[in-house]
């Protein structure tokens, strides 16, 4: 092949990634992810993760600010800067839930859930369960006005959700090098499961603690699974047994050692499920409807 | 429809967040974080090797004796291990913190008068539980 040829190749494939990166989805499906999002904001701060309002009161002396922490210089956590940081951040959720201002709040929501994070992993452990939802929580406000249910397909929806779930198998994949990186070609055949279930695993798991070749097999298994979650992004029947292989795996990791990645499996779900074709008729769309006017979302 | 402008920044913040995602992942650490490796789980524990975990049993003024999860002092257990590793040359200093960390949030329980911290070093041997042993590592007291 020439060199013009390879280079036409090449800007051809870059082309093409971009016609798919900002191909147009429907903005129902935005909003439906909205309001899961930003209702789970809720759900993560007041019930999945009451730790991070605790770290207010721990002393200063065991704050270990993440670089990001340290380049913005923010503050050592308090117990009054992270009721500040909670309820505005509670605030911020239940105006974009509202769908009445879905940049300025969704923006808000973006930067008081991302000071939480760094509240709740600068003392020594950061969970990697976040990547694809804190995405989510960054490109959902670019998007603008969208209703639940509208099937009106949008370029600025589609880079959106694309974003996410590049995120979602960025997450998988780059799970799976990590695991090459620090744990080595070994990591496969070494004993990670049976530790994990050790520390913390359930009455269902806890019978294989005497058949370490099954864990080793499972270990294997999360290996091919992360390898080929790329799979994820194929249209049709391949894309979608992946996603359903991809649920099983976070339930039979939850119902093994108790680890539900629940920001990462809302992120899988809403942004490769078609949402904007579920009907939310009645409750919820009146309550996200401002009385008096036309049903609107997001 | 996005203008061109606006489908230019698109791609322009997309390609560098992507760029230090992958950045991040290749030679970063945890503390880069949103940009740090996806390593949880990712270490090699040998089939035959030992893991240590640590806990803290608390005696207060009335002479009970009780172990204290570390979420009564703000933390995760895994953050506490990571506070033990941080502080291995200064662990009663630690526990002095711990302490204050504790008082601040349970401010109506009962005074803590003594802090011991447990090392529990889990062995394995061909992948099963060969033995498991604890052992106290540090002490405050307010005397």
């Amino acid at each position: 092949m020439s060199d013009s040829s390879a280079a036409r190749s090449l800007t051809g494939r870059a082309r093409g990634a971009l016609v798919w990166w900002f191909a147009p989805l429907p903005l129902g499906r935005v909003a439906a992810f909205r309001v899961a999002a930003y209702a789970f904001v809720f759900i993560d701060v007041l019930g999945l993760r009451p730790w991070v309002s605790a770290h207010g009161s721990v002393a200063g002396e065991l704050y270990r600010p993440l670089l990001v922490g340290r380049l913005l210089h923010l503050p050592t956590p308090t117990p009054l800067l992270t009721s500040v940081v909670e309820i505005a951040l509670l605030l911020s959720a239940g105006a974009a839930l509202t769908g009445r201002w879905p940049r300025a709040a969704g923006w808000a929501v973006f930067a008081l859930y991302s000071e939480w994070m760094v509240i709740a992993f600068s003392y020594g452990k950061v969970d990697h369960d976040r990547w694809a939802f804190l995405v989510a929580l960054a490109v959902l406000p670019t998007v603008g006005r969208a209703r639940l249910g509208q099937r009106t397909p949008s370029d600025a929806a589609g880079w959106a959700l694309r974003c996410i779930q590049l995120a979602v198998v960025a997450t998988y994949f780059l799970s799976l090098w990590a695991k090459l990186r620090f744990g080595g070609f070994g990591w496969p055949s070494s004993a990670v499961l049976e530790r994990a279930i050790l520390q913390r695993g359930t009455f269902l798991a806890t019978p294989l603690l005497d058949h370490p070749g099954i864990l080793v097999a499972a270990q294997y298994g999360t290996v091919i699974f992360e390898l080929c979650s790329p799979l994820l992004l194929v249209r049709g029947r391949v894309g979608r047994a992946y996603l359903v292989a991809a649920a099983g795996f976070h339930v039979v990791t939850y119902a093994a050692i108790s680890i539900m990645f629940w920001p990462h499996v809302l992120c899988l779900l809403c942004a490769f499920l078609p949402l904007e074709r579920v009907r939310l008729d009645g409750a919820m769309r009146r309550l996200l409807a401002r009385p008096g006017a036309p049903l609107r979302g997001g | 429809m996005l203008s061109a402008r606006r489908r230019r920044s698109r791609i322009v913040a997309g390609g560098a967040v992507a760029c230090a995602l992958l950045a991040g992942a290749a030679w970063g650490t945890a503390d880069e974080w949103p940009f740090a490796p996806f390593s949880q789980y990712s270490g090699s524990a040998q089939p035959s090797s030992t893991y240590s975990s640590f806990s803290v049993t608390a005696i207060d003024e009335l002479g009970r004796r009780f172990s204290l999860p570390p979420r009564l002092m703000g933390l995760r257990s895994v953050e506490l291990a990571e506070q033990v590793e941080a502080h291995r040359t200064a662990l009663a200093d630690l526990l002095s913190l711990l302490r204050n960390s504790y008082v601040r949030l349970h401010a109506d329980r009962t005074p803590l008068r003594r802090l011991i911290l447990k090392e529990h070093v889990v062995s394995l041997r061909g992948g099963r539980l060969a033995g498991e042993r604890a052992r106290a590592i540090a002490w405050w007291s307010d005397e």
